[in-house]
């Protein structure tokens, strides 16, 4: 009798839980919540987006890529040193340029050809990404690797018997960045610039290292303050190392960029290791890149 | 004494079956939206949370970045530009059919309903109603419906692209 009255007993509190069960209604309000909170902790470990606006920050590249099917069309201009006074209006009424075309073809590939004014160059480079900075506890910085080649196209003195190959420059780069939070970004570029001939340089090697030394600030959604500069082992003579200063403007498609800078040239050898003005001499100049994506590939 | 054990067993029955409350859910919801203006905006989030339960509530919970464009610089746009998704990393809807008594989850049939509640999206909660389907077939909800977001309504500063999105809702839940 006791242990049936012990057996009662259990039935009864089930069934009283039972019931009590019965008059909570699913709320799937709280259910959502709860689910949410508990997916936001597998949150995570996505790449790092927008470390810099574009692929290059003045006239260095940046860790960033093209995405795949996209071309970017880009324009650099550079005008005259500021000190050229104010009969030639502060240098605005002549200027150097790069007309360009990059290609993104894979999420980590990219390919880009140019032209610059300046000796007449023809430039090409490869991009390639190794690593991609990601949230969580995923990789710490994004690293990517450039490989660049450059030909001289302008007429040279005939006696100086210039080839082909004499006419031609090397560049690899290691792009190494890491976005340390939502607004500031910094990259580390150490960088090998082949010449295969000297012509009316005199100083430096034939084979240069430097180092790149990159940062951005964001102060607004769409607008970043950056900087660049390129510390070389040996210079040419006459050469400074490169500085610039500069807005980047960020429009959706567009992307406007806004310097002050020493260098002239606007393709890798040309702006690190030939780059003639001095900031100390007031020979900085005024410059502007624009670039402007256009969705070239598969039409799905 | 056997009578009180039967009566209480028969209890614990019924209340099992009066309790059961139905709740159907789904993690393959699927959200699309467009510009009315500019073809190459559009995207799709194929990987939609929703539930929605006979008692009338529905859900929905989309990860922003699970929305996914032609175009990775549109993405990467659209996730760090427009919808922040690092600080707002969601949209969610919760929200009650306010003409429950028109469905009748237990019947196959389409019906016409009309869903009330709080869309959550950039960081902004806005009470919205829109009208939208419920089908069931085999016993399992389909819920399909179509509305359109303004983007000033949320905070989101895309003027230079969209002033609007045509969104579309289509869930098959189990």
């Amino acid at each position: 009798m006791i242990i049936f009255t012990k057996r009662l007993l259990a039935i009864v509190c089930l069934s009283l839980t039972l019931v009590t069960a019965r008059a909570q209604q699913v709320d799937l309000f709280k259910m959502q919540d709860s689910t949410n909170a508990a997916d936001n902790k597998t949150l995570g470990n996505e790449p790092v987006i927008n470390t810099f606006y574009s692929t290059r920050l003045v006239n260095s590249h940046t860790v960033e890529m093209l995405g795949p099917g996209s071309m970017d069309f880009r324009i650099n201009h550079r005008f005259s040193p500021l000190n050229m006074g104010l009969y030639d209006m502060f240098g605005l009424d002549y200027a150097s340029m790069r007309m360009g075309f990059d290609f993104g073809l894979s999420k980590n590939l990219m390919v880009g050809i140019g032209r610059s004014t300046i000796y007449k160059e023809l430039d090409g480079f490869i991009k390639y990404r190794v690593m991609h900075q990601s949230t969580g506890t995923g990789a710490p910085l994004s690293i990517t690797l450039l490989g660049a080649m450059a030909y001289r196209s302008i007429d040279m003195d005939p006696t100086l018997k210039v080839t082909g190959s004499d006419r031609t420059y090397y560049t690899a780069q290691v792009l190494i960045a890491r976005k340390l939070n939502a607004n500031t970004s910094l990259q580390l570029s150490p960088t090998y610039t082949r010449y295969n001939r000297l012509i009316y340089l005199t100083g430096g090697a034939k084979d240069l290292f430097s180092v790149g030394f990159l940062a951005r600030q964001k102060i607004s959604k769409r607008v970043s303050i950056n900087l660049e500069y390129f510390a070389s082992t040996k210079s040419f003579n006459g050469t400074y190392d490169p500085l610039s200063v500069g807005v980047d403007i960020n429009t959706g498609g567009h992307v406007f960029q806004l310097h002050f800078t020493n260098a002239t040239g606007m393709n890798e050898h040309s702006f690190i290791h030939e780059t003639t003005g001095s900031w100390g001499k007031g020979d900085i100049r005024w410059g502007f890149n624009i670039s402007r994506i256009f969705h070239i590939g598969r039409k799905k | 004494m056997k009578f009180v054990f039967v009566f209480l067993i028969g209890i614990l029955f019924l209340g099992t079956q009066a309790e059961a409350q139905k709740v159907f859910g789904t993690r393959n919801g699927k959200i699309t939206f467009a510009s009315p203006t500019d073809d190459d905006v559009k995207s799709t989030n194929n990987e939609v949370a929703s539930r929605i339960a006979d008692n009338g509530q529905i859900t929905f919970s989309a990860l922003i970045k699970g929305f996914k464009f032609k175009y990775a610089e549109m993405q990467e746009h659209f996730n760090d530009q427009y919808l922040e998704s690092n600080k707002f990393p969601r949209a969610d809807f919760k929200g009650t059919i306010v003409n429950l008594k028109e469905v009748n989850f237990g019947k196959d049939g389409s019906y016409k309903v009309s869903v009330k509640g709080d869309l959550t999206l950039h960081g902004v909660t806005k009470n919205i109603t829109v009208a939208g389907m419920i089908e069931i077939k085999g016993g399992k909800p389909l819920a399909n419906c179509k509305f359109v977001i303004r983007m000033k309504d949320f905070n989101v500063d895309a003027s230079s692209v969209t002033e609007t999105v045509n969104a579309e809702v289509s869930c098959q839940y189990q």
